[in-house]
């Protein structure tokens, strides 16, 4: 009787024994496993920035592990969806529904259009996606931007390239992307990453809210506000929030910016938005 | 007696099962604790957010710690005196001058002006948009007190632009490796410049110049290293040329911004020491906030 109970007991012990070997193999496995899952969490937060504008929920995400691609890696990519440029080197996504077909031009062109004379880097080249009809906006000695009124320096400069106020100005829904490349701008001042954000960050007054720009990662990405009061937008006294997301990249031979330009307005579809988080998503440098 | 056996044997192997499986829980347990801990400092390592940058050209990097930069007034009350000083005008704590450096004191931006025959800090340069209002802001400036003398000579260039030593009060100017912290009321700064435009106009002066500018995403610091070159000067009678190294941190409280600069001027026979001091300073620098 005793040795049959022995002879059973023995299994059972062996049974409990893989339990253990099991319930250790579960505790080592899931330690791993959540391990695993922190350490990658934690690298993807590292590599997605969401910028909110100042006043809004709305935040551009930037996923920075994908900026850079190869050039098998464009030449692969639908060119009924995708614009790539090898020459230099960049992809962006072709106008979507509801927008204008993409405009290629100079900076000495672009600036033109505002009778702004081109000083610097002027035959570098730009790409513009524009959404719909632009809001025509009135300013001006009494207008003013997030609060303050306009330096005086800026108002001599309207007045010298627009005549007396009101000055009229178009604002879009837009993404433009600048191309600079080195051995041009190298002469401005433009050397490093650092030097060409600086350069084109020079007349912000009061306006940028966030910088991300990591250690050795050749991007930034800068979020720009402007809230103008006391304007008249399509004809209407109004006041209009222009937020501003720019990423700057570089490869060895060029710098690259792409500025998108958002104007929320009351009525205005959200897929306007949606569009310009896709544009800035599918943007790539070809490396 | 083989009923007696059997009991033993079987007893001794039941005994050391259970031993195996008590030492393989032990083991997973531990195990699982180590990997838990490992992912613990990982995580506590990215937060950190410590980060070196060095000037061109050199092996020097001047770290800082973004994530600990804010400490309470209780905290800053248990530093060791010798060690550090609390600023309460300034609103921060940075440490007390090492052996060959002198604190200037309280200083107010206006003083910044003020000195002749050395070279002036970069934040005068703020001037062009502020003109007089920040000269009531608090300044401290800790620096070593053996500056190099640069003799501007004729052809010489500071940043690719010529210098004309005749339109100098004199031609030789004590350069100084030094620690500044300008702290600025928001209320003041604000219409004209956010944290981040002073950044980007303290880099804007040394356009051409700059190596580094890091603003991480969850901390609201930036970080900047910029070169100001000076060609075809004499130092003691030998004609050379001379790249100052800049820092720059910019921090804020919920009143105030802070402008930290750091200024190494290389010289051929200084003491490494002058080096590890700035390091230090910068290192011990902290903003006071009580939350």
């Amino acid at each position: 009787m005793t040795e049959e109970r022995n002879s059973k007991t023995l299994p059972i012990a062996l049974i409990g024994l893989i339990g253990a070997f099991l319930t250790t193999c579960g505790g080592i496995g899931s330690a791993l496993v959540t391990s695993a899952v922190t350490v990658y969490q934690m690298e993807r937060q590292q590599q997605q920035v969401a910028l909110p504008a100042s006043q809004s929920n709305q935040k551009l995400k930037v996923d920075t592990s994908s900026i850079f691609i190869t050039r098998q890696e464009a030449a692969d990519l639908d060119p009924a969806s995708y614009y790539t440029n090898l020459e230099r080197a960049f992809v962006l996504h072709r106008p979507l529904l509801g927008w204008e077909k993409m405009e290629e031009m100079t900076v000495r062109e672009q600036l033109a259009e505002e009778n702004i004379p081109c000083q610097t880097v002027c035959d570098q080249p730009v790409y513009r996606i524009r959404n719909g009809e632009p809001i025509e906006v009135e300013s001006d000695r009494t207008t003013t931007i997030n609060g303050h009124l306009i330096p005086d320096e800026i108002l001599k400069l309207s007045e010298t390239l627009y005549g007396p106020p009101p000055w009229k100005t178009p604002y879009y829904n837009q993404v433009i992307v600048n191309v600079f490349e080195k051995s041009e701008v190298e002469a401005f001042g433009m050397r490093t990453l650092p030097d060409m954000i600086l350069f084109n960050m020079r007349f912000t007054a009061g306006r940028v809210n966030r910088i991300v720009a990591r250690v050795n990662s050749h991007f930034a990405i800068i979020q720009l506000s402007s809230t103008y009061e006391n304007i008249r937008a399509d004809g209407q006294p109004a006041t209009m929030t222009v937020d501003n997301w720019v990423l700057f990249s570089e490869t060895d031979r060029a710098f690259y910016t792409v500025d998108i330009r958002y104007s929320p307005q009351s009525g205005q579809s959200i897929q306007v938005w949606d569009d310009l988080q896709t544009y800035i998503d599918q943007f790539r440098v070809i490396q | 007696m083989n009923r007696t056996k059997w009991k033993q044997v079987s007893a001794g192997q039941l005994a050391v099962i259970g031993l195996i499986g008590t030492i393989l829980t032990v083991c997973g347990g531990i195990t699982g604790a180590v990997i838990g801990g490992f992912t613990t400092i990982y995580k506590v390592e990215r937060q950190a957010q410590q980060f070196g940058i060095a000037a061109p050209d050199s092996n020097l990097p001047l770290t800082v710690d973004t994530y600990q930069i804010h400490i309470s007034s209780s905290e800053a009350g248990k530093l060791d005196p010798t060690q550090f000083q609390v600023l309460t005008d300034l609103g921060v704590v940075t440490a007390q001058p090492a052996s060959g450096w002198q604190d200037g004191g309280a200083l107010l931006y206006q003083d910044l002006f003020l000195e002749e025959a050395v070279n002036l800090s970069p934040l005068i340069l703020f001037s062009k948009w502020i003109e007089f209002s920040w000269n009531d802001q608090p300044v401290r400036q800790i620096r070593y007190t053996d500056p190099v003398m640069v003799q501007y000579l004729e052809g010489t260039t500071e940043n690719g632009i010529p210098v004309d030593p005749t339109l100098l009060d004199t031609d030789t100017i004590a350069f100084y490796s030094q620690f500044t912290t300008l702290a600025l009321s928001k209320e003041l700064v604000k219409p004209v410049f956010t944290l981040y435009e002073l950044a980007l106009a303290w880099g804007g002066m040394h356009l051409g110049g700059v190596n580094e500018l890091i603003a991480n995403p969850d901390s609201p610091y930036v970080f900047e290293q910029v070169s100001w070159e000076l060609k075809g000067v004499a130092l003691d009678g030998r004609k050379t040329d001379l790249t100052l190294q800049r820092w720059a941190l910019f921090a804020e409280s919920s009143d105030r911004y802070y402008i930290v600069e750091v200024q190494f001027v290389p010289a051929p026979d200084q003491p490494k020491q002058v080096w590890d001091d700035l390091q230090a300073y910068l290192k011990a620098f902290r903003v006071i906030e009580d939350k």
